[in-house]
């Protein structure tokens, strides 16, 4: 089937297009850090959501000995809480009540949180138009092609992209994590580049080993398992820095980096929301390597042969895997989990880069010289 | 790291022990497992060198008198286009070769072959062949160069080979099955038969009731 | 997933004097009880095997291991392996001749058949097994395993609220415990109090899927063991019967022998692929049809089947898959005496994928008075580009055979066998024949009356990998379990309520409700235990409620942990 030029010149429009609105989001979320309203102090009585949560930091230590199974250490009991604006509030030490297995930490900001401001509403406006772009980009090069657009190295990383930004606008709308914005959208802006300058392929047929419709199933669960452990390694880079910073004197002071980190959620929240999507991503990679194995089987003869690929898929589930182990161990939460769950996402990243353009295998697709 | 909780029936070895302990625990389990690892994952084969069949592993074996595999019913045709079944030959020792004339091992064996059949021929021994793999005017042009007067059944679908599957499989190629007059298998050679070892099973198999 | 070993048979400990509810027991707990009884002597050899059980199966040692898989991969995946890449291999050698010889000691071109590979996923196996099944077992045992006892003070809980209820203490436990029995609350009563947990299915979860990653390893044990997997080249009109003799290579697991493989037979009546033949894709294939007919047992009616690249013929629980094509051209070749020594056709291996340029050898062994050889090339489309001959196009729109001659000894009769797509030059020598490309139909005459060669036409032919893997479906089954146990662990979560009811003013009584979960599922419990006071407002007729719980007092606690479990 000859592939439809005006469409696919009309994709890279698109595509195009969904760079500029992305790089604009990107500038009004820094906005928002310069300019935008600086975050209010939570009232004590704040009481939005039934179930009035209190917080039961002092009574985290009986609480855990009361009734925890399995109860790791409070994370930390800290006088200044980071990214808590001024502190001092009843609510101030909710996060440090996170590390207790049992108890409740609250869910700040989305108790009653501020209302967007006028940045915000921008950037995501820019961002949702981005992602419209995107989509119709995506779209359109499949039915230029006649055929599911994710058969080569720039389109996969482009689907990738994709997710990414779902996932991250889903997880606003759900937790308002606003703030996070300009860390997220910052690595999908440098992929799309990416995809536009090194890695862009003309529209053509796949390979004959491709015509399957395992692709849908394959393809489409590693697109979005990876778009979701984007996001959950931006998480976790965001994690280290807000917790790195807090422990130092001068936090919560209101000027240069610290200011930035004033408004982003604290740090065992955004520990925890990283947690929360790999949670919800290593099923979907799972699900993936085990569809990708019935796809081989029928294709090449073998269900697991050991192949670059899948060698570099089991790594990373095996790093991941190791992540959820360290989160549920006392002493191995926090810190070191974090940088395990990097760890993690290095290995995609050499899976999805190094295996395609410097390795040779059966996966071979990439489509790049 | 966590304090790893300690399993409360038993007590610990020494402390400075135990890094020692775990070591060599550790080198031992793998060393013995290792050895009986089954090549589970990865069994690699011989790797593609494109000799293209399967040598098989070499041997002899023997069976007692009247405790061989009973052959399967064997039928074909030959090379000059007759039909020939191996109940023809009820009554007689038979040497049945499986062969092909591309294939080394068969070639350094012919001689010895030709040389066994016309040597026991007057005694009532019969030699069949059957070709692997090979096209009639191939094949003929092999009997030609060694001197075989036996027939051969061309088998380029590998029927014959099937129908030993379940009973003694060939296993590679040259196989030579030297049967009794009763219908049983006394002998399997895996790989290039000398004269003086395929003399000797004929010679014991003549000398075997049925 | 705790390392606790909790000793069977545990029961609840009374409840400690300040409101502290003394918990299925940790190893603080443990470890006082056990340790009691310490007997001194001899650490003996029982005891070393005992603790190096331990040591094994702990989860430490087990995530330890798997790491350890993980990184041996490393290597495997990048530097060239044997089984997959021989080639590469040898390149590699090649770039390398220091290094690469090494690199062989110690198995890393065939990282994932190395025996300390194996080591590490047998240990895991063990460590795995070791730990995980006698879990199951306690969790069976434990089914029934009862929630703990209420705290005394439950406003110390995160989540908590406080209600008058017009009904007595007794009434109002009464119809708070079958309201929570109703949602399906594990329910335990007790004096002036009622706690009720919920989401067992965690656990369980938990342990399918780590008992389904042990059964995976098992089905790939199971697999290298009893399979085994073959290639078999195959001319169109040729059949072949899966004997040990009929295939080219044959790589069986440990113990599988020549009589366990399943006696189908196949034949390729025709083959055709297709190609583009226009566009910026021109010459790559588009489709592939391997028109086959097949008996499963000998003398069973023959069935008939489209081999494809990704549709695999399922035969006898033995699935044969599509893996490559090429040309065979047919050669006659008569000797010197005239008669006709060679008629067959032959396999040419394709060297280059753009337009299939095949390279092979004819080697006639029975020709007189002297054996002859040739190698050469075939090409589908050919093209003369600047005098040398290429192939424009994958299909056979031009064909043409180029071969070079020898005669000589082709060193076939007798030694080691040879491969069957090259030629032994030792013992031959060329033969002075002037080069041209044989059109099908058209000769070569050899010198000195050695013979003729003509080159009679082509066929096609195609490689099929023949593999049969009996744990296949079990590491299927394994692996979906495993992906449900992992759903089900990540989705249900733990927690637990308690309600106390004391006797209040004017016959009613002060109704008090507290509940808590894990951290992670904190949010989604917030609302859940607003619909639940809310019901049990309802069923015990309180008024409207009054929120307590949380610190009484916003005092700081260090960061000590009274238990390290989890």
């Amino acid at each position: 089937m000859p592939v439809n030029i005006g469409l696919a010149q009309l994709s890279d429009h698109f595509l195009l297009g969904t760079v500029v609105f992305y790089a604009l989001g990107m500038l009004a979320f820094a906005g928002d850090f310069a300019y935008g309203r600086t975050p209010r102090r939570r009232p004590a009585a704040v009481a939005a959501t039934a179930g009035s949560v209190r917080v039961a930091v002092p009574a985290a230590a009986t609480a855990s000995a009361a009734l925890g199974s399995a109860g790791p250490a409070p994370s930390a009991a800290r006088a200044a809480p980071p990214g808590d604006g001024a502190g001092g509030t009843i609510d101030g030490p909710a996060d440090a009540a996170v590390g207790t297995g049992w108890t409740v930490a609250a869910s700040r900001w989305r108790a009653g949180g501020a209302p967007a401001g006028r940045w915000v509403r921008a950037a995501l406006a820019f961002t949702a138009l981005g992602l419209v772009a995107h989509v119709a980009g995506i779209l359109t090069r499949g039915l230029a092609e006649d055929r599911v657009p994710w058969g080569n190295m720039y389109e996969f990383v482009t689907a990738i992209t994709c997710a990414a930004v779902i996932a991250f606008l889903l997880l606003c709308i759900r937790f308002r994590i606003y703030s996070l914005g300009l860390f997220v959208m910052a690595p999908v802006v440098l992929g799309l580049g990416l995809c536009a300058t090194v890695l862009y392929t003309a529209a053509g047929p796949l390979v004959p080993a491709l015509h399957s419709y395992w692709i849908w199933i394959h393809v489409t669960a590693m697109t979005l398992a990876i778009g979701s452990f984007i996001v959950a390694a931006v998480l976790t880079t965001m994690y280290l820095v807000a917790d790195r910073y807090a422990r130092r004197p001068a936090a919560g002071t209101g000027t240069g980096f610290g200011a930035i980190l004033q408004r982003l959620p604290g740090a065992d929240a955004l520990d925890r929301l990283s947690y929360r999507t790999v949670i919800f991503a290593f099923p979907i990679w799972t699900f993936g390597i085990i569809a990708g194995a019935i796809w081989a089987d029928q294709a090449w003869g073998r269900y697991w042969g050991w192949d670059p690929k899948e060698t570099w898929a089991f790594i990373s589930w095996v790093v991941y895997a190791g992540y959820l182990h360290a989160r549920a161990t006392a002493g191995w939460r926090g810190h070191r989990a974090a940088y395990i769950q990097l760890l993690g996402f290095t290995t995609l990243l050499f899976n999805l880069v190094g295996v395609n353009l410097w390795i040779t295998g059966l996966h071979s697709y990439a489509g790049i010289n | 790291m966590s304090r790893l909780p300690r399993c409360p029936r038993h007590r610990g070895p020494p402390r400075g022990a135990r890094g020692v302990a775990g070591a060599t625990l550790a080198l031992a389990a793998s060393l013995v497992l290792a050895g009986c690892e089954s090549g589970a994952i990865g069994q690699s084969g011989p790797g593609s060198n494109g000799q293209s069949f399967v040598a098989g592993s070499p041997g002899a074996t023997e069976w007692r008198a009247g405790s061989g595999p009973a052959v399967p019913r064997v039928t074909g045709t030959t090379l000059t286009g007759q039909k020939l079944a191996l109940a023809h030959y009820r009554g007689h020792v038979v040497v049945l070769n499986f062969w092909g004339s591309w294939c080394t091992p068969c070639r350094a064996e012919a001689p010895a072959l030709a040389s066994l059949a016309r040597h026991f021929g007057r005694s009532g021994v019969r030699f069949l062949g059957v070709d692997i793999r090979d096209s009639p005017a191939n094949a003929q042009a092999f009997l030609r160069n060694f001197g075989i007067s036996y027939p051969s059944l061309n088998d380029p679908g590998d029927v014959i080979a099937l129908d030993f599957a379940s009973t003694v499989p060939p296993s590679g190629i040259p196989t030579t099955l030297v049967i009794s007059p009763g219908g049983r298998v006394t002998a399997r050679v895996i790989g290039e038969v000398s004269y003086p070892g395929l003399r000797g099973l004929i010679t014991r198999a003549m000398a075997q009731p049925s | 997933m705790t390392d606790v070993r909790v000793p069977a048979g545990t029961t609840q400990p009374a409840e400690a004097a300040d409101g502290q509810l003394p918990e299925s027991p940790g190893p603080a707990g443990q470890a006082e009880r056990g340790r009691a009884p310490a007997t001194s002597g001899p650490f003996g050899i029982v005891d070393w095997g005992r603790w190096g059980w331990h040591q094994l199966t702990s989860m430490r040692t087990a995530l330890i291991l798997l790491f350890l898989m993980a990184l041996a991969s490393v290597p495997g995946s990048v530097l060239p392996q044997q089984g997959i890449n021989p080639q590469a291999v040898t390149q590699y050698y090649a770039a390398h001749p220091a290094l690469a010889p090494w690199l062989a000691r110690f198995s890393l071109f065939n990282v994932f058949a190395a025996p300390w590979f194996a080591a590490i996923y047998l240990l895991l196996f063990l460590s795995l097994a070791g730990c995980v099944i006698p879990r199951t077992f306690r969790l069976v045992g434990a089914a029934r395993q009862q929630p703990p006892r209420a705290p005394r003070n439950l406003s110390r809980l995160p989540l908590a609220r406080r209600m008058e209820s017009p009904l007595g203490p007794a009434e109002a436990l009464a119809a708070a415990s079958a309201l929570l029995a109703g949602k399906r609350f594990r329910v335990r009563t007790g004096d002036g109090w009622v706690s009720a947990e919920k989401g067992y299915l965690r656990e369980a979860g938990n342990l399918l899927f780590h008992l389904a990653l042990l059964a995976l390893l098992a089905a790939v044990g199971l697999g290298g063991l009893f399979g085994y997997k073959a290639d078999r080249l195959l001319v169109a009109g040729q059949s072949f019967g899966n004997t040990v003799t009929a295939l080219d290579q044959f790589r069986p697991g440990r113990l599988v022998s020549a009589a366990d493989l399943q006696p189908f037979a196949i034949t390729l009546n025709s083959f055709s692929a297709r190609y583009v033949t226009s566009g910026t894709d021109l010459g790559q294939p588009s489709a592939f049809h391997a028109y086959l007919s097949y008996t499963a047992q000998p003398g069973a009616a023959p069935q008939r089947y489209d081999l494809q690249v990704n549709s695999p013929l399922n035969v006898d629980g033995v699935k044969v898959y599509l893996i490559g094509h090429g040309y065979a051209p047919v050669f006659r070749v008569t000797d010197g005496t005239g008669r006709v020594v060679f008629d067959q056709a032959v396999p040419f291996i394709p060297v280059s994928l753009a337009g299939l340029t095949s390279e092979g050898v004819v080697k006639v062994p029975d020709a007189h008075p002297r054996q002859l050889g040739f190698a050469g090339v075939f090409l589908p489309t050919t093209i003369d580009v600047g005098g040398k001959l290429e192939s424009a196009f994958p299909a056979a729109y031009r064909p043409r055979v180029s071969l070079v001659s020898f005669a000589g000894n082709l060193g076939m009769n007798s030694g080691p066998p040879q491969s069957v797509y090259q030629l032994d030059t030792a013992g031959l020598r060329r033969l002075p024949v002037k080069p041209r490309p044989l059109a099908p139909g058209q000769s070569i005459r050899l010198p000195g009356g050695a013979g003729t060669l003509t080159f009679t036409g082509y066929r096609q032919w195609i490689s099929l990998a023949i593999t049969y893997d009996p744990g296949q479906l079990p590491a299927l089954i394994a692996a979906i379990a495993a992906l449900g146990g992992l759903l089900v662990s990540f989705l249900v979560r733990r927690r637990r309520v308690f309600v106390r009811a004391s006797a209040g003013a004017g016959g009613g009584s002060s109704v008090e409700f507290g509940g808590l979960a894990r951290t992670e599922a904190s949010e989604t419990f917030e609302a859940e235990f607003a619909d639940l006071s809310a019901a049990l407002a309802a069923a015990t007729g309180s008024g409207p409620a009054a929120e307590g719980g949380g610190p009484r007092s916003a005092t700081a606690t260090g960061p000590s942990a009274p238990n390290e479990r989890e």
